[in-house]
């Protein structure tokens, strides 16, 4: 069964690798601010935080400055860590992160909102993508669309 | 060459034979004829004396070289109109086998063009029929291999396709103007999608 959303994911964070890192950020950012606490210091020290950790914060509404939030969130992206759901998406070329966005957006609108993706390339394919669930793979690439359409393609050659 | 000696003596022993002929002794006559020769006898010796016989033998030897000289030019006469015929003859005679012989070389060149023609020509068929046989051969193997090719491409023809737009246009084909395509597929596509993650997951 599909578990239940956790955290809201901000769409700049398109991979697993994205969330391991923010979940790095965000442990560490955890440990300078209970240290400061800890040490009374006025004003506490807050260290620079990522963009993705900021958009993470502000989709979920949690203000880090408050320790318990930062401690819950903490451990609400362990658990969503556990529960994401990656798909491996071969693309021809390199993709644009705007692209990577957009179809990620879809996915997590669509499909699952604890989607992450992998990105792997194949240039073979041309154009289009393959997309590989964990139990299938779903081959969108033009090579594909040409096979499905092999008549039409056999009444244009003339053969 | 003996033939030719063999007459000459002929001719010589005739001459001699006339000469004896000439001069051959008297036979006997009758009584007075006896008597007379007796007379003739008693005065041969004082007629035919050795003056008168040498006077006889010198127009002997000069008829005897008369004769000889009339037989030899004779001779050379026939000598020359036997040869003349002899050589018209050896000229006919040649030239007749000649005739023969080159007609015969004749006949023979041409029995020998006639067979070369029936074989030139018996060859120029079996190379006709071998012709034929490859070219239908050929016809079919081009056409075999000709099946084969279209069978093979329209079999691969999508991934022949596909190479060739990626080697043409492979790297300046947007993504951007590829999304309405990727979502297009994966609309298509979200309930398989969905199933297959919940199933998954």
């Amino acid at each position: 069964m599909e578990r239940k959303a956790l955290l809201k994911l901000p769409v700049i964070l398109t991979t697993k690798q994205d969330v391991t890192h923010v979940h790095r950020e965000l442990q560490n950012f955890c440990d300078l601010v209970v240290q400061s606490f800890a040490r009374h210091e006025k004003p506490i020290k807050y260290p620079p935080i990522s963009d993705s950790l900021r958009a993470l914060a502000v989709d979920n509404q949690i203000n880090l400055h408050e320790e318990k939030a930062c401690k819950t969130l903490l451990g609400d992206i362990e658990e969503l860590k556990n529960s994401l759901i990656i798909m491996h998406i071969s693309f021809p070329n390199d993709p644009p992160p705007d692209i990577l966005q957009k179809i990620v957006t879809w996915l997590r609108k669509e499909i699952s909102p604890n989607i992450v993706i992998q990105v792997g390339l194949q240039p073979s394919i041309a154009a289009g993508i393959i997309l590989r669930t964990p139990n299938r793979q779903y081959d969108f690439s033009l090579r594909q669309h040409l096979y499905k359409n092999r008549d039409k393609l056999i009444g244009v050659f003339g053969t | 060459m003996v033939i030719w000696l063999a007459v000459i003596i002929g001719i010589l022993l005739v001459i001699v034979a006339g000469a004896w002929f000439i001069f051959r002794p008297k036979k006997k006559a009758t009584i007075t004829d006896k008597l007379l020769s007796n007379v003739a006898e008693h005065d041969v010796e004082h007629i035919f004396d050795d003056e008168f016989r040498e006077e006889l033998r010198n127009r002997g030897r000069l008829h005897f070289e008369k004769i000889i000289g009339e037989n030899a030019m004779f001779l050379q006469q026939d000598l020359r109109l036997t040869t003349s015929q002899l050589n018209d003859y050896m000229k006919d005679e040649i030239k007749k086998v000649l005739q023969e012989e080159f007609a015969k070389y004749e006949e023979s060149i041409s029995t020998a063009k006639d067979l070369a023609m029936d074989t030139i020509q018996k060859t120029q068929d079996v190379i006709e029929q071998q012709r034929l046989v490859l070219e239908k051969q050929m016809t079919d193997e081009v056409s075999v291999e000709k099946t084969r090719v279209i069978e093979h491409f329209e079999k691969n023809m999508a991934d022949i396709v596909n190479h060739y737009i990626l080697a043409a246009i492979g790297n300046e084909i947007d993504l951007t103007d590829q999304l309405d395509y990727i979502f297009q597929y994966l609309e298509e596509n979200k309930a398989a999608i969905i199933e297959d993650i919940r199933s998954g997951t």
